[in-house]
């Protein structure tokens, strides 16, 4: 299977909780690649060594050294990548996130390069409902860790495409999607190999855990009702009771009571926790997971009724609970015999090989090439991209400051929208133009990703046309361009995952001035 | 205490409790919103007027449920400063006594607080009604904690200045952080009412949900918060209307 002169062609589910590579074999197959413990899954968690300060242990021991040195150690990154506020501390450097996930990537790299040699390309997978920012930060990490980067796919898309390809499946699918940190539900159209992506919604911050902190709570609870004293003092405490949180959560999935000795500073104490106290405690968490696949049913202009399987993915789904609630609603059973833990990356790993075969056709092996031939993703926009404009509002009387939504959510890519629009004075000399991402109307609630100055020719009118066209490839990437319609001059402007990080600055910087550049009728 | 025996003791308590009783008189005066006596027809003359009011209204509200605060005393005292204007040192005076008087003896009456609203939509066009609901949501939102008896008033004032639900809940999404609210109240935070069946509730949570949803990966911290905190709201609502 390996060997010099075959590509290596991989992907890669970068968790919160658990990362996971995959390699397409000879016949295009993806296959799940280990660690180098022999472990399919790998802790998304970082440890920074206290007697070696050049040594960045990943995995399984960092969870363990965690215990003993809370400081040195981070997990559950990904709730932080896109953020430029986020930094951890260790040794007076400052580490980003996306510099955080670059560690688990390389060791990833690493531990394939000793089995496989090195990888020509990989595709990684980021939640459906990931904006652009955190889109592009997972890329930069990737490109840090010194791989080639091809593409992103939607975690769910690729469970789906791993899933299409294991079993003949037709009708309406919806992929309900609830891991360690995060949660998407995905709805989608399938004939056969052929896969058609309606809609995705997701939560950025729901999932595994989320639950354990529930359980943690009840931990907590039942040592000061006992003792009238804390459990928790320490980090190294917290480390170490969220663990057992996790443990004992995973021990009602199988059983309907768990206990568990807690030796705490004020003395021990055993606990027993039942899965109605659990499920009683994330009553509220799972109200959210009905609330978003409402949401993804209104979306995709469907009820329940239309959905004809579900598919589980991420371990969270193992919890009875969950499984019950979605049987309930749909009136018939989730399909629960896929890995759950591992089938996003099994499909990113198809997705890098489409990627691949799109882009440079002639390299790719036959035997590779053969095995996704029948394969056929259409997928869509996540997010509605538009601009910043304004409006009159006849109500209030008065200009006010608008997002008009341009490339509308859940278009199938690729996809090329245009609008125009009509510059407000006279002598206008610039036009300062944004590019939002989000869905609401009001400009303070959606994100500026972009901004670019048009320099227009003097001695003009006020209300001459703007021609704004926006759009998305197959490859996640955005491109916008401004046409003022009477000069005939273009700017472009591409906003490829590896445009300078700094842009979103600038942007929010000139967020004031650039608003009343354009207006809408 | 007084000793009403003591001769001397009693003359004292009769001339203090003279004093505060012309006191009060004189500050209930302070109290008593502004009537429109007379027809206004120029609109500069209104908008001064439909100022006036709001003092009065945005004092009564301030006090809802709880004590108004220096801040608030602070935020009034520069909206009459910029907005107003008094140029007469002695009108300045009348109204800084008038703020001193809700400082200290806070008994304004809330059922003025309507009929202020109704004379001043009387008064303003709607960009000023507008401004007027945002100022006194403003005004409540700089203390620590928002009572429920200043939601109501809120939500009372948005009604008379017709300024309809819709737009209300967003101003009061955008203005007041939900961590400041006494309690959460779902009728006036997501617009859920008693009478409304199991449909229009999850479709009205639905939508609610929808949009916080979306904005929970703001780049702006405060507006990322209250997106955390609002789904939190709506789950509680959610899990409520469902068992
Ligand atoms: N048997 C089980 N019962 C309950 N929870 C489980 C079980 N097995 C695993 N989990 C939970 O599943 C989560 C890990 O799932 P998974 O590997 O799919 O998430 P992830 O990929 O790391 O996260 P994400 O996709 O949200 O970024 C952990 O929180 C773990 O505790
Ligand atoms: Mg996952």
């Amino acid at each position: 299977m390996s060997g010099s002169k075959n590509i290596n062609i991989a992907g890669i589910d970068l968790g919160t909780t658990f990362s996971a590579m995959a390699i397409l074999n000879t016949i295009g197959k993806p296959e799940i690649v280990p660690n180098a413990d022999g472990e399919r899954l790998t802790p998304s968690a970082v440890f920074f060594d206290e007697d070696n300060g050049g040594i960045v242990r990943i995995g399984i021991e960092a969870i363990n050294s965690r215990h003993l040195n809370a400081e040195r150690s981070v997990r559950w990154i990904k709730r932080h990548i896109g953020d430029s506020n986020y930094h951890k501390t260790i040794d007076g450097k400052e580490w980003s996130a996306v510099e955080l996930s670059s560690l688990i990537l390389k060791k990833l790299k690493q531990d394939f390069a000793a089995v496989h040699g090195d990888i020509d390309s990989v595709i990684i997978s980021v939640p459906a409902h990931f904006d652009e920012i955190r889109r592009k930060a997972t890329m930069d990490a990737g490109k840090m860790a010194g791989l080639n980067v091809i593409g992103i796919v939607n975690e769910p898309v690729a469970a789906a495409l791993y899933y299409a390809t294991t079993r003949r499946v037709s009708g309406n699918v919806l992929v309900y999607d609830l891991g360690g940190g995060t949660f998407d539900v995905t709805i989608m159209s399938t004939h056969g190999s052929n896969m058609d992506i309606i809609c995705s919604q997701g939560e950025h911050e729901l999932g595994g855990v989320d639950f354990d902190q529930k359980v943690l709570e009840i931990l907590q609870q039942n040592y000061r009702d006992k003792y009238n004293s804390e459990l928790i003092i320490t980090d190294e405490d917290r480390a170490n009771y969220e663990d057992e949180a996790e443990d004992i959560k995973k021990t009602l999935s199988r059983r309907s009571v768990a206990r568990k000795m807690l030796y705490g500073p004020a003395g021990s104490i055993k606990i027993e926790i039942t899965q109605q106290m659990f499920e009683d405690s994330i009553a509220e968490l799972l109200s959210r997971t009905d609330l978003l696949l409402d949401a993804a049913l209104a979306e995709a202009n469907m009820t329940a009724c239309d959905i004809d399987r579900i598919i589980l993915v991420g371990g969270s789904t193992r919890i009875p609970v969950v499984q019950k609630r979605l049987e309930e609603r749909f009136s018939f059973a989730p399909e629960i015999t896929i890995n759950v833990d591992e089938c996003v990356a099994l499909g990113a790993a198809l997705h890098a090989g489409l990627t691949f075969q799109r882009e440079k056709p002639n390299s790719l092996p036959a035997g590779i090439a053969n095995g996704l031939k029948d394969i056929k993703l259409t997928d869509v926009c996540n997010h509605s991209f538009g601009t910043i404009c304004a409006p009159f509002d006849s109500k209030i009387g008065s200009r006010v400051i608008r997002n008009q939504i341009i490339l509308k959510k859940n278009t199938p890519l690729p996809c090329e929208v245009s609008q125009t629009f009509y510059t407000m004075n006279k002598e206008q000399k610039k036009l300062e133009v944004t590019v939002t991402q989000g869905e609401d109307a009001a400009a303070e609630y959606v994100n500026i990703i972009a901004t670019h100055t048009i320099d227009l020719p003097p001695g003009r009118s006020a209300k001459r046309p703007i021609k704004v066209t926006y759009s998305y490839d197959v490859n996640q990437r955005m491109h916008c361009k401004f046409e003022d319609v009477e000069s005939g001059k273009v700017h472009e402007l591409d906003l490829a995952i590896d445009k300078d990080g700094k842009l979103l600055e600038t942007a929010e910087k000139e967020h004031n001035n650039q608003l009343e550049a354009l207006k809408i009728e | 205490m007084v000793k009403m025996s003591d001769g001397y003791n009693l003359n004292l308590f009769l001339v203090l409790t003279v004093q505060a009783g012309l006191l009060y008189l004189f500050v209930r005066s302070l109290i008593k919103p502004a009537s429109v006596s007379v027809v206004l027809t120029n609109q500069e003359e209104k908008n001064l007027h439909a100022k006036h009011l709001t003092v009065d209204l945005a004092l009564t509200i301030a006090c809802a449920g709880k004590k108004i605060s220096v801040l608030q005393l602070k935020v009034i005292k520069n909206y009459i400063e910029k907005d107003i204007a008094p140029k007469r040192t002695s009108e300045k005076i009348a109204y800084y006594l008038k703020l001193l008087s809700y400082y200290f003896f806070i008994s304004p009456d809330f059922n003025q607080c309507s009929l202020i609203s109704k004379q001043i939509f009387e008064l303003l066009n709607f960009a000023g009604r507008y401004d007027i609901l945002d100022f006194c949501m403003r005004l409540v939102c700089a203390d620590d904690v928002v009572t429920t008896k200043q939601l109501v008033l809120l939500k009372d004032m948005a009604e008379q200045l017709e300024i309809e639900n819709e737009r209300f809940r967003l101003m009061l999404g955008k203005i007041i952080p939900v961590s400041k609210y006494e309690v959460n109240d779902i009728e006036i935070i997501l617009g859920i009412t008693s009478d409304m069946d199991a449909e229009e509730t999850n479709s009205l949570l639905g939508k609610e949900y929808v949009k916080w949803n979306a904005r929970v990966t703001n780049s702006t911290p405060q507006i990322r918060k209250q997106a955390r905190d609002m789904l939190e709201i709506i789950a509680k609502a959610k899990s409520q209307f469902t068992h």
